[in-house]
């Protein structure tokens, strides 16, 4: 701050106010630095080794077991975090455009739906959705695992992306229609420019809880076949059976996270905006 | 409002005809198997490690081939293999749900749960297989309503192990040691005795700990409840709830934990990879479970199985003052055919070659990967078995081994049991509560007509 | 007039038809196929059979549904009570303390890290730290601090262990919604009661706090409702154990749904819980319509 007109003492105030978060601090980032560093670090001896991310290329053994690499969960992951986070985004706009901007017959109702379910959780319907996916024969294949995500977090986000179509002035829209177009292209081509900031807030809150998804895959997906991220760090340190040594979970751990950490760090801005979603679990 | 419950229902409709009509409908086709032509795919699914099961069908499979290619057939089999390593529990639920789902595998390993796939309708009457080749009696895990729904792959039994050195340490000659197991199959060396043993070994510092068991739920802990008389399966092939072997299996449990701390209190938190160690090099004197573990075991200390036969010794469940015979059970691993399947003959096929065909040479070799006499006679008397260190040793037991049919509920009564068992050893419950907790647990969910009270 | 009323429908109708389909097929369905799957004995062989009102007898005759219960609340009081006094705390010292909005920015960055971890990772990073052996984290530091002997940690005081872990990853979110609302307080506000001679503590009580009353009520809310419901770091770092110790409803429904594969009964657990939400949803709905009166 370089005109920083505040008297001394606030300034005071803010340095031990500063000093009492970083000792608070300190245990978490101290934590997690000596977790993640048992990737690099030989446990007995403390020789630096890559040796724990051979994961990444080859099929490594882990005691009785032959791990693949990691190569095709993370495809998985990919292909499931992007397909729903673009599906989220796309008809939760739809969505949440009409609701915020359209009168039609029934709005009351689909309104109050909406209110509802935004605040329902979702995961108490697993079951549920499970008889469904099977009926529908696309139980256990990725395709059913992303529609049930898409559908579970479609209340929040249309919520969110609603309001924000609430909150353009009606002019802009307006103008746009009297300037010749329909709604179609006024929806393209203006009203969405307009509420980037909330595509922005929803579409990261759909990476990041799809990206970190486990409790799907391991209710909806029962075969070896299409692993993700979390299914393939799990199996290696089930609650009886810690398969993977701490070395070779945390590389594999460090591998999972990066893309989170990189995007955290873009969009904590967003973040910090703190939305009424929850970027948590489902 | 008439309008928007018609459009949604329009739209569900129009969902569920997209992708309704790709249920499960392979179930007719091509049952006369003889007139099956072209290739054929055949799912294979299992769970666990020991992936030397699914292999020998696999290698069964190739010699049928070249059969079929030699005959002259237009017949090819190939394979799609699903291999999981994740709870039993987890498993069985994945089979069934691939079947609902349409997609269901051929030929799938079977857990302890065969009769909840019979009531699933996912398994196939093979009684035409018992035949004369198998041991004795091995069909017995796999029958439901005096009908064979499985094919046994081994005969592991579940043994006692213990650890050779730390009984040198602590003044045993060589002749005394080798004698042990067999006092233990005769009856002269009892559980009691035993148990003793365990904290003399430990008060004399030779292990760190007397007696260690699994991780988690298993049967083992039934044959330590056998041994002091409990019984859990009628001689009708129900589920028995015995108080009185209860009572004295959990104070057992608790007593070594809690009085005379042979085991350690925590160990069900310590996971596989701890306690395959401690009981590969010492740290635990004695410990429980299926002989097919000394894979583990020994892996987890690096040894081969001939160094391992050096430093521990394995025996049967000795006699108790509340049962006067030594035993083991035979827990065979096995592998079922799917009811719904297209290509039942061939399926059979391949179990026969493997019983009975050139493929014998596939069980044998199995069964010597893991430390375990065979299912099936002739590969008993081939050279992987004749020479194995370790069945060498524990060939004797396979007469007193004892099979146990496979009932309904037990995997319930089993995970039940395995919560009481831990909470004991942390000595937060007591023998009684634990008793009258697991009989409010088992009476709640299993109906009462599968389950004799005593 | 009619036939534009009919125009604006299809053309409104096109723009929510995906997210009509989406809610019905997997979200309405659903909960209509668990209420119904409440009163069967589905199990793993997948059959439909009605038992009545079976399922819900056994819940109620079930001794451990007293202690789960009382877990229920214990984890949800306990949790909620710290979530939100923590959450204040971090909001009002990274806002209003530190001014530097990017000294603030830093603080709330490092503790949305818990949040942010996929939750596979996160319960290893627990059971690692925990370890019963010397050569864990935990233990180490027990042990030079004068401890005699390793713990056991998770196995002794599970719920403590549950209760901390769950509280870091939901503290992020609280505090980044209360910060907002500490720098949407006038600052002129501050400046009247500090010419007044308030202390920190007088402006925190008497000029924070109020400002802050719906959001603390929302957040608390809001945090119960997810605490009820989510279940995913109880069952991967304790599972429930020992024994049935930090087994709460939620997870109770999914282990006797996909652990012990009776659908049926886990089912019924699901449906009572559902009834305690919708209670839960019709208090956050009121309190969101009195506030927005009292904006409006």
């Amino acid at each position: 701050m370089k005109n920083d007109t505040r008297p001394r003492f606030e300034r005071k105030k803010e340095n031990i106010a500063v000093l009492v978060m970083i000792l608070l601090c300190i245990p978490v980032l101290f934590i997690y630095f000596s977790f993640f560093k048992n990737a690099f670090f030989v446990g007995g001896t403390g020789a630096f080794t890559l040796d724990n991310f051979r994961f990444l290329y080859e099929p490594i053994v882990l005691g009785q077991r032959t791990v693949q690499p990691i190569g095709q969960a993370f495809t998985n992951t990919v292909i499931f975090t992007a397909i729903s986070t673009v599906c989220e985004v796309v008809i939760s706009c739809m969505a949440g455009y009409a609701l915020a901007r359209m009168e039609f017959t029934g709005k009351r109702v689909i309104t109050f739906s909406l209110l509802s379910l935004r605040l329902f959780p979702g995961v108490l319907l697993l079951i549920g959705a499970l008889y469904v996916l099977m009926y529908l024969g696309v139980l256990n294949t990725l395709f059913g695992v992303i529609i049930v995500a898409i559908a579970l977090r479609l209340p929040g986000s249309t919520f969110i992306i609603r309001n924000f179509f609430t909150g353009i002035p009606r002019d802009i829209e307006n103008s746009a229609l009297v300037d010749g177009c329909n709604r179609m292209t006024a929806f393209f081509q203006v009203i969405i420019h307009m509420v980037k900031p909330g595509i922005a807030s929803i579409s990261m809150f759909a990476f990041m809880s799809a990206w970190s998804n486990y409790l799907l895959f391991n209710t909806l997906i029962f075969n070896t076949k299409t692993p993700v991220l979390a299914t393939y760090l799990r199996v290696l340190s089930r609650n009886d059976q810690m398969i993977a040594d701490y070395g070779v979970f945390a590389a594999m751990a460090l591998v999972y996270m990066l893309p989170v950490l990189v995007f955290f760090f873009i969009s904590q801005k967003q973040l910090m905006e703190g939305n009424i979603s929850g970027g948590k679990g489902i | 409002m008439k309008k928007l419950l018609s459009l949604l229902l329009a739209a569900a409709m129009a969902v569920s005809a997209l992708t309704g009509c790709s249920g499960d409908n392979n179930s007719s086709a091509g049952n006369a198997g003889d007139e099956v032509t072209g290739t054929v795919v055949l799912k294979v699914a299992h769970n666990m490690d020991f992936v030397t099961i699914p292999d020998a069908v696999l290698a069964a499979g190739e010699r049928l081939n070249a059969k079929y290619a030699s005959e002259g057939r237009d017949l090819k089999i190939e394979f799609e293999t699903d291999y999981s390593s994740i709870d039993w529990t987890e498993y069985h639920n994945n089979v069934i749900f691939a079947q609902k789902n349409g997609e269901g595998p051929d030929i799938f390993s079977l857990d302890s749960d065969v009769a909840g796939f019979v009531k699933a309708n996912m398994l196939l009457d093979i009684s035409d297989m018992m035949t004369e080749d198998f041991v004795d009696g091995i069909f017995t895990p796999f029958m439901v309503d005096g009908k064979a729904y499985g094919m046994p792959f081994d005969l592991p039994v579940r043994v006692i192990y213990y650890n050779k050195a730390a009984l040198k340490t602590i003044g045993w000659s060589d002749e005394q040691i080798a004698a042990l197991p067999q006092q233990m199959a005769s009856g002269e060396f009892t559980w009691e005795q035993f148990l003793a043993l365990c904290a003399e070994v430990q008060s004399k510092g030779a292990a760190e700990w007397g007696l260690a068991h699994r991780p988690g739920a298993g049967n083992d802990f039934l044959d330590v409840m056998m041994t002091l008389g409990g019984e859990y399966i009628s001689e009708d092939g129900k589920l028995v709830f015995d108080s009185e072997g209860l009572q004295r299996f959990f104070q057992e449990i608790y007593d070594n934990a809690n009085v005379t701390k042979i085991t350690p209190t925590n160990l069900s938190q310590m996971g596989w990879p701890t306690i395959n160690k401690m009981v590969g090099d010492g740290t635990a004197f004695a410990y429980y479970g299926p002989i097919y573990s000394a894979t583990y075991v020994a892996g987890a200390v690096e040894k081969t199985p001939e160094q391992f036969a050096e430093d521990v010794g394995f025996a049967v469940f000795p006699a108790s003052q509340y049962n006067s015979q030594p035993f083991c059970i035979a827990a065979p691993q096995g592998m079922g055919i799917n009811a719904n399947t297209q290509y039942p003959e061939i399926c059979k096929d391949l179990f026969r070659e493997l019983y009975s065909g050139e493929s014998i040479g596939q069980l044998s070799h199995h069964a010597d990967t893991i430390f375990t006499l065979s299912s099936v006679k002739a590969a008993n008397e081939m050279e992987d078995i004749k020479t194995n260190p370790i069945l060498k040793e524990v060939g004797y037991m396979a007469d007193l081994s004892i099979s146990e049919p496979n009932v309904e509920g037990f995997t319930t009564f089993v995970t039940e049991m395995h919560k009481q068992i831990v909470l004991l050893e942390l000595g937060q419950t007591t023998p009684e509560q634990a008793v009258a907790d697991l009989k409010t647990q088992v009476e709640i969910n299993l109906d009462a007509d599968i389950v004799v009270y005593k | 007039m009619k036939r534009n009323m009919r125009q604006k429908n299809m053309q409104a109708y096109f723009f929510l038809s995906p997210f009509l389909i989406f809610i019905t097929v997997l979200y309405i369905l659903p909960a209509i196929l668990t209420v119904a799957m409440a009163f069967t004995k589905l199990d793993s062989a997948f059959i439909w059979e009605f038992n009545g009102l079976n399922n819900f007898r056994k819940i109620f005759k079930d001794p451990n549904t007293i202690i789960i219960i009382k877990n229920t609340l214990f984890y949800v009081l306990v949790t909620i009570v710290f979530t939100v006094v923590l959450d204040l705390f971090f909001a009002i010292m990274t806002t209003y303390f530190i001014q530097d909005e990017r000294k603030g920015n830093l603080f709330k960055a490092i503790l949305m890290i818990p949040m942010i971890t996929p939750a596979v990772v996160y319960s290893v990073l627990w059971i690692w730290l925990l370890e019963a052996t010397d050569t864990g984290l935990a233990n180490q530091f027990y042990l030079a601090l004068g401890g005699t002997q390793a713990v056991n940690w998770i196995a002794q005081y599970p719920f403590t262990v549950v209760i901390l872990a769950t509280l870091l990853t939901s503290i992020a979110y609280g505090t980044t919604v209360f910060s907002s609302a500490v720098k949407s307080i006038p600052e002129n506000q501050f400046r009247a009661a500090r010419v007044d001679g308030a202390g920190e503590w007088e402006i925190v009580r008497n000029i924070i706090l109020p400002n802050l009353r719906f959001h603390i009520t929302f957040i608390t809310l809001w945090e119960t409702l997810g605490l009820l419901t989510n279940y995913v770091t109880i069952m991967l770092i304790t599972n429930g154990g020992p024994g049935v110790q930090t087994e709460v409803w939620a997870l109770s429904s999914y282990h006797k749904a996909f652990a012990d594969s009776q659908y049926g009964y886990g089912a019924a657990i699901s449906v009572l819980l559902i009834l305690v939400v919708m209670v839960l949803m019709l208090v956050i709905a009121a309190v969101m319509r009195r506030q927005e009166k009292s904006q409006g």
